[in-house]
């Protein structure tokens, strides 16, 4: 294997250098990120997905992997700081040779020296001590690029499985779609039900050139003690589309991420669409940003969370509309279900041009008494009433999200709404 | 024996007595219309009825195919047989109207995979002439007055319930809708032998439906029972006045009115 590259080596060490006096991130506690271990025990490459253990199998089939890869073009699947397996379907290779390419971030590196111009360009890695964290330590992570005028069809899953007690995982995702192509990336990432406590500190930087269209679904399934802190950044060029999902499934311990997405290009758009089940004494902050900067831009944030049990949450949202008709809404509804749990919504809009239209509505509340008595007039208990209401709730419409994963929400949702009851 | 039989039912809201001794019988497959002028105790009669929880009774039993229903939540009156059919229903978004219409009816929400085609609520929806996509749509989100009355009925009709109560449904409709609204009741009555408690304002229903008694509230009870059409002639040819004699609210809303005269 061809070492790394100089500049990724200086570059790294300047990191290292910079991370004995980073600063915390703005917004979410500060973990100390000196108790968990970089050196996480090997995981062996396997040929198959279903080579995988059953548990491992298992934790990855909630957060939408498919192990028959049907309905997939490829799959890539890191186990702790290792990728165990990586492939494009045989189907993909046949019909678009060459026009997909899937890679460990590390290999990427080393084979293709312009991405120096590529790393840490679409978030800074004086950030916070996180990014800056993914700088120097970064092992792995997905490399994906769609060339140009090539439309992937299925969409990628990416599967990032935490298995060791006190691990930390560092990956350092790109996403790079050049002009007129179209991708569509399912991130999971999935824990062993059995780790106590573990960290995921990550980097995703997306590039979307001209007229491309990148859909970057990401659901996530933690455990009770464990911190997550993604670091993602994009920018979006003319009359490109990128499409954010974010789906959050289980309790964490903390988590914080604030994406920003810049539309770069006349024409540009982007729209985010979070999706959050906020449980037991999860300490959640999430956050979305899109900063207009080319005329004619349009953006959209859409974000629902259900609070439940003990859990706090900040939900952020910004827009800012530097340029004349530029178009962006922001809508954060947040449904709580418990009265100690905390839900806190903090819509923000920035208006640069007198012709630019930035938009908000946010709501936080319980259940209306009116809708519950009246789906109870039509025989329903109380814990199914609140249960369809809160799935209701919950249907924001994320296009293209997968059946399996649909099914998922739906079922830890009726079960909380039974436990709340 | 009757199928609903309320015994001097008093009921207090936040502590103000509304309802102050109402008793009212309707038998197997009657129809009862109950009439009377704003903030009489129609409303507060009905949510008690339901079993609204901010309707608190003090006194007096509701009596359901034959048991006391004052302790039961709304979820287990509906499952004993009472439909109750709103005036202005919520608007829920994210649930189908069709998976109301199928749980309504006690089955399972649509499942593409186990039955390609929906038909339960198709069906339903089309006998209270809605058409076959309103079963995608979210619970009342932007359906009309009457599409809200149709919808209304499409799920009580599901329930099969033994005494259906509906609220104003001839309000702010067309007369095609009314037509409709009418003759599917009265037809779905005869088929089931279902008892119906109608609260409406208005004669104009009831050329399209039979019915058998009418009630006019005053002042949280029932003032005056008679045949519909005995009541509803005396009502629109001199309004709720015709009862000043049995309602002493009445009486002094009447002198009010002459001395503004």
């Amino acid at each position: 294997m061809k070492e790394s590259p100089k500049w990724y080596v200086e570059k790294r060490k300047r990191a290292q250098e910079m991370l004995k006096s980073a600063k915390p991130a703005k917004y979410g506690p500060d973990i100390d990120l000196d108790v968990f271990d970089t050196e996480a025990p090997q995981h062996e490459k396997v040929d198959e997905i279903t080579e995988l253990s059953e548990a491992v199998r298992d934790a990855s089939r909630v957060v939408g992997t498919r192990d028959d890869e049907r309905h997939r073009s490829g799959t890539y699947f890191q186990h702790d700081n290792d990728v165990v397996y990586l492939k494009c379907t045989e189907g993909l290779k046949k019909n678009l040779p060459g026009g997909l390419v899937v890679l460990n971030t590390d290999d990427a590196i080393r084979i293709y020296p312009w991405l120096e111009r590529y790393w840490f360009r679409q978030l800074s890695m004086g950030l916070d001590k996180y990014a800056t964290y993914v700088a120097a330590n970064s092992v792995g992570g997905a490399f994906v690029w769609a060339k140009e005028g090539v439309n992937v069809g299925y969409p990628l899953q990416a599967c990032l499985y935490l298995g060791t007690d006190k691990a930390v995982q560092v990956p350092h995702n790109f996403i790079i779609a050049e002009p007129g192509s179209k991708v569509h990336i399912i991130t999971g990432c999935t824990v062993n039900p059995e780790c106590e406590t573990a960290a995921h500190i990550a980097a995703t930087e997306i590039h979307v050139k001209e007229g491309a269209e990148v859909t970057l679904s990401m659901i996530h399934s933690w455990g009770q003690n464990f911190h997550v802190r993604p670091r993602m950044g994009a920018t979006v060029e003319k009359n490109g589309t990128l499409n954010m999902n974010y789906v959050l499934l289980n309790p964490v311990k903390s988590i914080q991420m604030y994406p920003t997405v810049i539309l770069k290009g006349q024409g540009a758009r982007a729209s985010f669409r979070n999706l959050i089940l906020s449980r037991k004494k999860s300490n959640i902050d999430v956050g979305s940003s899109i900063i207009f900067s080319a005329e004619g831009t349009k953006g959209e944030i859409v974000s629902r969370a259900v609070i439940m049990d003990e859990s706090i949450i900040d939900m952020r949202g910004m827009l800012r509309g530097n340029k004349p008709k530029t178009h962006g809404h922001l809508e954060c509804r947040a449904l709580l279900l418990s009265d100690e749990a905390i839900a806190r919504a903090h819509p923000s809009l920035d208006g640069r041009s007198k012709e630019t239209e930035m938009t908000h509505e946010a709501a936080v509340g319980k259940i209306a008494d009116e809708q519950l008595y009246y789906l109870m007039t039509r025989g329903l208990s109380e814990s199914e009433a609140t249960s369809l209401i809160v799935r209701g709730f919950l249907d924001a419409d994320i296009p293209g999200l997968p059946p399996e994963l649909q099914a998922e929400i739906n079922k830890i949702v009726s079960m909380t709404a039974e436990e709340v009851m | 024996m009757a199928l609903l039989e309320i015994k001097d039912l008093h009921v207090e809201v936040g502590g103000k007595e509304i309802l102050k001794g109402v008793n009212l019988e309707i038998g197997k497959g009657e129809v009862h219309i109950l009439l009377g002028p704003n903030a009489s105790g129609k409303t507060t009669l009905v949510m008690t009825l339901l079993g609204m929880p901010t309707y608190k009774v003090s006194k007096g039993d509701i009596i359901f195919d034959g048991k006391s229903i004052v302790n039961l939540s709304i979820d287990q009156r509906a499952r004993e047989g009472i439909g109750f059919a709103f005036q202005f229903p919520p608007a829920i978004s994210g649930v189908k109207l069709r998976d109301i219409i199928r749980l309504c009816g006690g089955k399972e929400p649509w499942d593409p995979s186990k039955e390609t085609e929906e038909r339960f609520a198709t069906e339903a929806l089309g006998n209270v002439g809605l058409p076959p996509n309103f079963r995608d749509r979210d619970l009342n989100v932007g359906f009309s007055g009457g599409e809200k009355k149709r919808s209304e009925l499409a799920q009580i009709f599901a329930m099969k319930p033994k005494l259906m109560v509906l609220d104003e449904p001839d309000s702010g409709v067309d007369i095609d809708s009314l037509k409709l609204i009418g003759g599917r009741v009265d037809s779905f009555l005869k088929e089931t032998r279902g008892s119906l408690l109608l609260i409406t304002h208005h004669r104009h229903i009831l050329q399209y439906m039979d019915s058998d008694l009418a009630h006019v509230m005053c002042d949280g009870k029932i003032v005056v029972s008679d045949y519909p059409e005995n009541i509803l002639s005396k009502i629109e040819e001199k309004g709720y006045c015709a009862y000043v004699d049995v309602c002493p609210t009445l009486m002094k809303e009447e002198h009010k009115k002459l001395i503004h005269e």
